[in-house]
């Protein structure tokens, strides 16, 4: 088990109504009341996953990489899975006009009993708004093989 | 026009499961329910990724992901929750987001993959059921197994809702 410290920062992304829109007529229900208002809880999780896809190539990847490498051994990383999110909890609603940052961490780390070869990484992803105030938290565990 | 609004009034109070979803007080801890099934497209895909930002090369680089496990790009797991809460609320026992806001993911895990052209649906069970601090809300803990058209199970997860206790103001 490795315990490791280093916080990510991602840039800001502005969520749009446009956004909040096409995502519940496309995946939800054009019938959803209050969209384009506040994003339905399941947007809230893409939009700081793709925030985690900015800053992957700043650090954070070769942090995880490094992270596998002391785990499994130094071989070439070809495959990223995602394998659950837990204990999420949303602290206020996103919405329309927002300006999301997020907070990246590597929590936890282990060798996958039943997949020779992977790396569980844990990350705690915290979301906040353009005034600070806290949005979401949540871990994100992905398999890397 | 007036008219027209008291009749629509009428059929909300007579028939609240077809037109407004149920209330609180109607759910009951162990009633299960299936949804229709979805297409997932490549559409979906490209639409769900430029939504989110999230271009990984899982879900966007065909040439890529065939030399992974998987053999073709799949679905980002979020897409396949997303597509399961649309599965959920057009079920209509829950209504929008006014009276059901959604208020935790507890224990979300993508078991399998799922590719364009797989085809899933819903089974989701209520859980559990309790007084909401806010006042005249009940919050309502579902799990809910994602299924593909061979009958795997490609995502489980927990979560809950909060929901309208007292039925549509002026219904008896």
């Amino acid at each position: 088990m490795t315990k490791e410290r280093r916080v990510f920062m991602t840039p800001p992304r502005t969520v749009t109504k446009a956004d909040i829109n096409t995502f519940a007529n496309t995946f939800l229900t054009p019938l959803l009341r209050g969209r384009g208002r506040e994003a339905h809880a399941t947007m809230i999780l893409p939009i700081i996953d793709g925030l985690y896809e900015a800053v992957r190539w700043h650090g954070l990847d070769a942090e995880m990489k490094r992270v596998r490498k002391n785990l499994v051994g130094d071989r070439p990383a070809t495959t990223e899975v995602s394998l659950g999110w837990t204990n999420w909890k949303l602290y206020k609603p996103l919405k329309a006009g927002d300006t999301v940052t997020m907070e990246i961490k590597i929590v936890d780390a282990r060798a996958s009993k039943n997949r020779s070869g992977m790396a569980i990484i844990k990350l705690r992803k915290v979301a906040y708004d353009q005034n600070g105030e806290k949005i979401v938290d949540v871990d994100h565990t992905i398999g890397i093989f | 026009m007036k008219k027209v609004l008291e009749n629509v009034r009428v059929s909300a109070c007579t028939q609240p499961s077809n037109l407004w979803g149920k209330h609180f007080e109607d759910f009951k801890v162990g009633d299960k329910f299936t949804t229709e099934g979805r297409t997932v497209t490549e559409t979906d895909i490209v639409i769900f990724c430029g939504l989110a930002g999230d271009f990984s090369f899982m879900h966007t680089n065909e040439e890529l992901a065939k030399k992974t496990v998987y053999g073709t790009r799949i679905l980002p797991g979020l897409l396949t929750l997303a597509i399961s809460e649309g599965l959920i609320l057009r079920v209509n026992l829950f209504d929008g987001m006014e009276e059901a806001q959604f208020v935790g993911i507890h224990d979300l895990r993508f078991t399998g993959a799922v590719k364009p052209g797989d085809t899933i649906r819903v089974k989701f069970e209520i859980m559990d059921k309790k007084k909401s601090n806010r006042p005249g809300y009940g919050i309502i803990t579902l799990r809910r197994t994602v299924i593909n058209q061979r009958g795997e199970t490609v995502l489980t997860a927990e979560t809950s809702g909060m929901k309208k206790m007292t039925k549509q103001e002026g219904c008896e």
